[in-house]
């Protein structure tokens, strides 16, 4: 065997993560939960095709809605919606990526080569993520031009969203996969769905005047500002007001928990102990 | 220079010991089987070499560096006791991958998956998804993944479970191969016929503790068998034997 083993380079954690992490991506692309994913995408662009496509007035509580106002209130609801269809969707994809590997014991083979955890669970959430962005973001392009196309709304403020659901989605990622190590997939995906809600109402809420107290208060003050970044990536379409200090603090801190999520992530995999 | 090192090391699952104050160093180019009864600690002291688990007391050290840094585990292949691989790779794609993952690549790698492809016995099987392997087949990929770049360590957990006949004289041979190049070899089995052929040292676990270590000559007495002083060594309990009673377990296998 020996005399014709050929040379090999040294292996770089940059080398590895993009090996792990196209690994990862394939693998969630030939599960189910890859089906489930690309689904989901499949469900939310027809919704937008179907409700792009509806002519005549809206009635709330038995008034004609001024046809002007709804007609600019769709954009940002339909967005918005899809956003957090997908969001959730990439919760779906997420809760199984790493869990499946730690459960099956698949994990083992790979952290006896010269990886890094921390390489390692990085690329599982790259790969993974990936596959949501790439269904998702897909989605969200296809409903861009829908709105653009039928209904005139500008393709910027649909380019923010979509950096802002990347974001978020990678928050929602690294979550889902730091709770899926202790839960099971039901219970994770239930919490994860859950937690999205919670935190987009109270940031729906707040910008709409209301206030908190509590652990709700704080959920919305320091929670990953998922509500509240996608209304203000959105805002072109809606010519909400917004003070630049307060959409470059949201948005740091949108950045700010892509790397909180991810750091706990790490830490808890680097903590786990396979038996 | 050692190559396996556990600087007495305690495991504690709960409130269970599974290693007590073990001192085992394994010098580079020996093969040390680990033997002990279901429970003994052999696993935990694999998972402990490859950082899998923390001891919760002592040091570990691959070749002198902590198993957390992951250069402890370059030019290592490791062949566990239940291989589980991504069941939808099909096995050249895992090799593949593998291959990679410890710096090969292009025509180099290739080369070395279908040399391990063939020397398993797996070349017209490589295009057969892991998933719907046997347990024997999944054995021989474990073995494949373990060899590639013909690896200065190797560390097998019960490398011959689930193997017929042919895949037990297959196993024997890759790993005499491996000795023969002077490979370091840590062997955690059962069966102690195999281990007797393909090991110079043993290293017996009892209730977490080292009951008895050292070079197979010094292990047994005159004309006992390794499955007779294996009997004695356990049934009469951890430094019963006067055989043993001289064996350092930090000398162990050195």
């Amino acid at each position: 065997m020996s005399e014709t083993a050929p040379a090999k380079r040294g292996i770089r954690p940059i080398r590895a993560f993009h090996l792990l992490a196209a690994e990862a991506f394939q693998d969630s692309l030939r599960s189910r939960l890859g089906l489930a994913v690309a689904g989901c995408a499949l469900l939310a662009l027809v919704f937008v095709d179907r409700c792009t496509s509806l002519e005549g007035s809206f009635v709330l509580n038995g008034e004609v809605v001024d046809p002007g106002m709804s007609a600019r209130a769709m954009g940002p609801i339909l967005f918005g919606w899809v956003s957090l269809f997908l969001l959730a969707a990439s919760g779906l994809v997420a809760s199984d990526g790493l869990a499946r590997p730690v459960a099956d014991g698949s994990i083992a083979l790979w952290l006896a080569r010269p990886v890094s955890r921390t390489v390692y669970t990085l690329a599982r959430l790259s790969g993974t993520l990936a596959l949501a962005i790439s269904a998702g973001g897909g989605a969200l392009v296809a409903a861009a031009f829908l709105l653009h196309a039928r209904r005139g709304f500008a393709l910027e403020p649909a380019l923010f969203a979509g950096l802002v659901y990347a974001a978020s989605a990678a928050i929602v990622s690294a979550l889902a996969m730091t709770l899926s190590l202790y839960a099971p997939r039901v219970v994770t995906l239930f919490v994860v769905i859950l937690w999205i809600l919670l935190v987009v109402v109270a940031n729906v809420a707040h910008l709409f005047g209301a206030s908190f107290s509590g652990w709700f208060a704080a959920l919305e003050r320091w929670g990953p500002p998922l509500g509240t970044a996608l209304l203000y990536a959105m805002s072109g379409w809606v010519s909400l007001p917004l003070d630049a200090h307060d959409v470059a603090l949201v948005m740091l801190r949108l950045v700010a928990w892509m790397g909180l999520s991810a750091a706990l992530l790490v830490l808890s995999v680097r903590r786990l102990e396979l038996r | 220079m050692i190559a396996f090192e556990l600087a007495s090391v305690s495991k504690l699952y709960g409130g269970r010991r599974a290693l007590d104050r073990v001192n085992l160093a394994v010098p580079i180019g020996t093969a040390v089987g680990l033997l002990g009864p279901n429970g003994a600690g052999k696993t935990t002291a694999l998972r402990l070499l490859l950082g899998f688990v923390r001891p919760s007391t002592g040091g570990v050290r691959v070749r002198g560096r902590p198993p957390s840094d992951p250069r402890s585990r370059e030019g290592l292949g490791y062949v566990p006791e239940r291989p589980a691989f991504a069941p939808r790779m099909t096995i050249r794609e895992l090799l593949r991958l593998h291959g990679g993952l410890i710096g090969f690549d292009g025509d180099a790698l290739e080369h070395e998956m279908d040399a391990r492809l063939v020397e398993t016995g797996l070349r017209d099987r490589a295009q057969e998804r892991v998933g719907g392997l046997s347990k024997g087949l999944l054995q021989r990929v474990a073995f494949a993944q373990a060899l590639l770049g013909d690896p200065e360590l190797l560390l097998l957990d019960e490398p011959t479970s689930g193997l017929d006949p042919l895949g037990v004289r297959d196993a024997r041979d890759w790993i005499l191969a491996a000795r023969e190049r002077g490979r370091t070899l840590l062997v955690s089995s059962h069966v102690l016929t195999e281990v007797e052929r393909t090991c110079d040292h043993v290293v017996i676990l009892h209730e977490g503790r080292i009951a008895a270590s050292g070079p197979l000559g010094e292990v047994l007495l005159a004309g006992e068998s390794l499955e007779d002083a294996y009997v004695r060594i356990v049934r009469g309990g951890a430094g019963a034997s006067p055989q043993n009673a001289g064996i350092s377990a930090s000398e162990g296998a050195a």
